[in-house]
This record gives structure tokens, sequence and C-alpha cells, in this order.
């Protein structure tokens, strides 16, 4: 959690950072120099999140005993689907992703002495949401920086295993919600970007980190509040 | 000019001297000495993809200690057969072009003759050996190959000119491979892993031997007797004569070959521990560097594999006993490894994650949802909140 209370001053620190840069002044002149703003490219119909990030369910004791500090990582992809258009604000649309993490310990005997038999646990997160993403300040203000918001339900299918045996497995539910600072990546090749736009449909490539918490259970809690970093395109 | 520089000296050296060139320069020339074939038609004892997957070779699964003791059968088909020829002259190349009579001269032992076969004035002519009559089978030597020539001939063996000839190019290796090392097992209830150390070479598989209650598991099984010292644990090529002299019927113990020397087991062969030394166990007489033959592995794995996860229920095994684990290295000739070190393992009742949450109160351990059970309130709210959202957008869209 601390290092996630980190990243969100960095990636600040980092637009203010650039705000200032010669990089940026060049990015405004190449955007009013353009023949053809941004506005105008191919359609924005999707985005494309691929992303990776630590993730250990509030089990509590009985996680920590069996996995020590394995703490994942989650690793996922989301796509989401813009409905709408907000003009001066975004676009809003519903989303779907697939994760998946794996936990792996070693059973102990009843008297709690380590053995070699490998007992794991792994989640599959299936977030289904909705989404709104902000891109007024990249596409008005010159500011590369969008800011999405998520809401909806995380289905996780999970299962234990012991040795040979799988001893168990379910799907947990719940609310799924995500912040999310995006900084788009078009400022360090105009050219470069608008050429990805013509030949493969990529309005726009950024990086990300997201802030999101799962509230889903079972028998047992697979919820976290945790962070995630990761890659994106809008298509 | 000189005449002599002209004379029949002078012509004969030259002619000797283009006449190689002559043929290098015209290929028809040069191939009509070499128009038989040598195809492999069997190798008693192998199988299918075992065999040469073309003619004028054995080199894709090498000729092997078994093979050798054995003396096994190797049918060949002779093709292309020149008329004239009444017998094939098979001679073992050095390393020399054994189809040039100078080399066939007696000199030197650069070429050795083997054998003749008559033709009966076939063109295509089957000739059935045992490998020790092509072969050397000097044991302990690593992977070499060796040229047979056969030549059509008149005589035998053949020094003349030979009209035609084919060649057959075989593999050996009658050096066993190292025997794995660093052997691990440990406690488990459905799986312990016991791992190793790969020993050198290019190796074929690993077989996995199991003893349980001092007893070989699948039966069989007979210790070799290594003779001179087994170095299984110690990395040389020559592991002594191998397997069937002096074969024990019984699972007797061969005192003094535990030669892995890397821990593990005790002098005297009758047990073991595993890695951590917590779990001992009893090898029923088996230590390191015993060549066991005719036995049935519990499990085959790959060449390049160095754990095998071990259901010690598929061993018989209950709660709180144990079986000692051996592997043997097999190469690419399918020479066997003398047996590694042993890795003890031992079945334990065991909690995992599932036993941890508290799932297991029923017979057996099921920490899973019932299927159709109730889902939280909240959560299908969400659900139903999310898709009336995403239907109201969409209709707005529409209308639009």
């Amino acid at each position: 959690m601390a290092r996630t209370l980190v990243l969100v001053p960095v990636t600040l620190a980092a637009l203010v950072a650039f705000d200032a840069s010669p990089a940026r002044a060049q990015y405004v002149a190449e955007r009013q120099m353009s023949a053809r703003p941004a506005a105008l490219g191919t359609p924005e119909r999707f985005a494309v999140e691929l992303r990776g990030g630590p993730y250990t369910p509030d089990v509590g004791p009985p996680l920590d005993d069996s996995f020590g500090d394995d703490d994942g990582p989650l690793l996922a992809g989301e796509i989401d689907v813009f409905l709408l258009r907000i003009p001066y604000v975004g676009h809003v649309g519903i989303g779907g992703g697939f994760g998946w993490t794996r936990y792996t310990g070693r059973a102990v005997t009843p008297d709690g002495e380590e053995t070699e038999e490998e007992t794991s646990l792994t989640l599959l997160p299936i977030p289904i949401l909705a989404v709104l993403r902000i891109d007024v300040l990249a596409r008005e203000l010159d500011i590369p920086l969008l800011v999405t918001g998520k809401i909806g339900v995380d289905v996780v299918p999970w299962s234990v295993t012991k040795g040979n045996e799988d001893s168990g497995s379910g799907v947990g539910v719940g609310l799924h919600w995500g912040v999310q600072l995006g900084l788009e990546l078009d400022f360090f090749d105009r050219a470069a970007a608008r050429s990805l736009d013509e030949e493969w449909g990529i309005n726009h490539t950024f990086v990300f980190g997201e802030l999101f918490g799962s509230h889903a259970e079972d028998q047992f809690s697979l919820a976290d509040v945790t962070w995630a970093i990761g890659l994106g395109f809008i298509l | 000019m000189d005449r002599t520089l002209l004379g029949p000296e002078v012509m004969r050296r030259l002619v000797r001297t283009l006449l190689p060139a002559a043929a290098l320069l015209l290929p028809a020339a040069a191939a009509e000495a070499q128009t038989m074939t040598v195809c492999i038609e069997l190798i008693e004892g192998r199988d299918a993809d075992e065999l040469p997957s073309e003619c004028g070779m054995i080199t894709n699964v090498p000729i092997g200690i078994d093979e050798c003791e054995a003396n096994t059968r190797i049918r060949m088909q002779v093709n292309n057969v020149p008329a004239g020829a009444s017998l094939l002259d098979f001679w073992r190349s050095q390393g020399s072009d054994c189809s040039q009579s100078l080399e066939r001269d007696g000199e030197d032992d650069t070429c050795l003759p083997l054998f003749a076969e008559e033709t009966a004035d076939q063109a295509e002519v089957d000739v059935t050996v045992g490998v020790q009559d092509l072969v050397d089978c000097t044991l302990g030597q690593p992977m070499q190959t060796s040229t047979i020539y056969v030549l059509a001939a008149d005589t035998s063996p053949e020094r003349g000119e030979v009209s035609a000839f084919g060649t057959l190019t075989i593999a050996v290796d009658t050096a066993r491979p190292d025997a794995p090392t660093d052997m691990e097992g440990g406690r488990g209830d459905t799986s312990i892993p016991v791992k190793w150390d790969l020993s050198a070479g290019n190796l074929f598989e690993h077989r996995i031997y199991a003893v349980v209650g001092g007893t070989l598991v699948g039966g069989g099984g007979a210790i070799a007797d290594a003779g001179a010292p087994a170095d299984a644990g110690g990395g040389g090529e020559d592991a002594g004569p191998p397997s069937d002299a002096g074969t024990d019927a019984g699972m007797t113990s061969d005192a003094g070959t535990d030669a892995g020397g890397t821990g593990g087991t005790d002098a005297g062969g009758t047990g073991g521990t595993d890695a951590g030394g917590t779990v001992a166990c009893d090898t029923g007489g088996l230590s390191a560097g015993d060549l066991l033959v005719d036995a049935d592995p519990v499990e085959v794995v790959g060449g390049t594999v160095s754990e095998v996860d071990i259901d010690p229920r598929d061993l018989g095994l209950g709660f709180g006993e144990s079986a000692a684990i051996f592997v043997v290295a097999v190469d690419q000739a399918r020479n066997e490894s003398p047996l590694s070190e042993p890795a003890c393992i031992e079945r334990v009742e065991t909690i995992g994650f599932c036993e941890r949450i508290g799932g297991c109160e029923d017979e057996g351990c099921t920490c899973g949802a019932a299927p159709g059970a109730a889902r939280s309130p909240v959560a299908l709210g969400w659900v139903a909140a999310l898709a009336a959202g995403a239907l109201v957008v969409v209709r707005r869209r529409r209308r639009r």
C-alpha cells in the first residue's frame, strides 16, 4: 500500500516536470503545426490495457502461513468498449478483463513441520466494468494526461491444490473499482503516433498506474486494495 | 627442349597426377566408382524408430553396451552390386578411404579386412552379421564412429582396385553415462519432488526405481557386479564391465560399491536418508554404483529432466512409511548408468491452504463453494446496476 501511495505523486511530479520541459514546448508546437489534429484521427472505439502488480487476497493468517510473502503478481489484461463520448469530458464505456495470479508454498505436517509437498492458490479475476475515461486534458489542453474511473463487478474463479490433488475451487463475486492515471506517450514522437493511427488504428499509447480494489468473496475473502502499472492503447 | 622430359616415366607420372583430378572434375566418372548403397533393414531388439532413417549410416541411435555384449544381429541390404562381382568384401576404415587399393595393401592398419559375403550374382544382397563383426566393441570407449567399406570384389581380402563400393557409417558408444548426483527426496502426502543433478553428456532418458520395504517395486531386477571400482559418482566414463557377468539373481547388496560418496547412503547399502537428513529409508541392499539389470522403473522421464514428482500412494505407501528412490541415466546409445545414491521419501499427512482455511471438516478436503451457492446480494446488485447502466447507454446511443 505504501508503494501505491508513492506512485501517484511520482506520476504527478513527472507531469509537472514535463510541463516545464523543452519536450513540452516541442509537443505544443507540433500539435499547433500539425495539419491533422489528434481529434481528427481515426475514431476511438476501444482501449486495451496490459497490467501487472501485487495482489494479496485478504484471507489473513491462513494465506500468510501457507504462502509467506508471496504477493502474486497479478497479471491482467482489459478491453474497454467506448459507447459514448461526452464532449469536453471523455469516453463512457464498458470493459471486461482477465487476470491470473498464483501463490505457492509448502504443505506442513500436523506438527507444523514443512514438507516438500506444494500447496497453491490460483485466482483468475474477471472484472466487468463501467468505465469513464476523461481525456479532456490531453485533447483540449495539450496535457497528455488521462484519468479513468472504473466500477463494476469482479468475478473471481479460484482453485486450491495440494500435491497432486485439487483440494478446492469456487467462484468469488464482489465489487470492483479502480482509479487510473495515464500518461499518453504521443508527445515523444507525434509523427510516429500518427503513423500508428493511420496504419494500425492505434490512436494513442499510454502508460498508467492504477489504484484498484476488489471486494470479491466466496468461502473466504478474495478482496484486496492494491495497485498495478501497465501499458495501454486506445484504438 | 630436353627429350627426357617427355619420356615414358614422365608420362606415367603425369597421368598418375592428373587422373584423380580428372575424377574430381568429372562427377559422373567419380560417381561410377561408388554405385552401391548399404541399407540397414533390421537391428535385433530395436524398435522401428531406432533404425537408421537413411541408407549408409547407423548414427541416430549408436550401438551401445548391451548390443555389443549380445553381439546383436544386424541385417543389411547391399544394392546395385555390379554383375561381375562374386564377393562383397567388408573392410573397416581407421580414417582412410578403403576404396583405394593403396589403403588396403596391408602395410599399415588403416583399413582392416573383416569378412566377405558371396553375391550369387545378385544385384541386391542381404547380409546378416553380428555387431562385433563390424565394429570394435572394446568396452568403455566413448562415442566414436567407424566407416565400413563394402567392396565389389573377386577375392577376399581384396587388395586390388575395385569397380564399385559402398559405405556404412556406424556410431559406437560403449561407455556408461555417469549416475545422477545430489539426490534430494522429502516428505509429502500425494506428491513428493525428487531432484537430482544431471550427469554430463547427451542423455536420452532417466529411469526412476523405487524400493519399498526392502523390495524393488515392480519386481525383477538384479545387481550386476560392477567388478572394477565403480565410479558412479565420480564422473568417469568407465563404470567397469557391463551387466551380465557375475549377475546376482536376487537383490543382494554389492557392498563396497558406494561409489557415489556424496552422502545419503551407508556403506553397507542397506539404508539411506533424504538430502535434509530427516527421512530414512531401507534401500533393500541397493546402493550407489550398482548396475541394475532387468528391472522395471516406476517412472521414466526425459534426458534433460532433473526432477520428478512421486506420488507415494502409487508406491503403496501408508502414512509414516518410506521408500528409497534411485535414478539411472540413459544415454543416446541406451547405455545405463550405475544407480544414483538413494533419495528417501516418506508419506506423511499434510496440511495445505485448503485445510488451513477450515474447509476439511468432512471427509476429504473440499473447501470450494457448493454448486449453486447463494451469492452476496450486494454483488448481485452491482451486476444488475452495471447491466442496467450499459443498457441505458446503448439505447441512448442508438437514439442519437
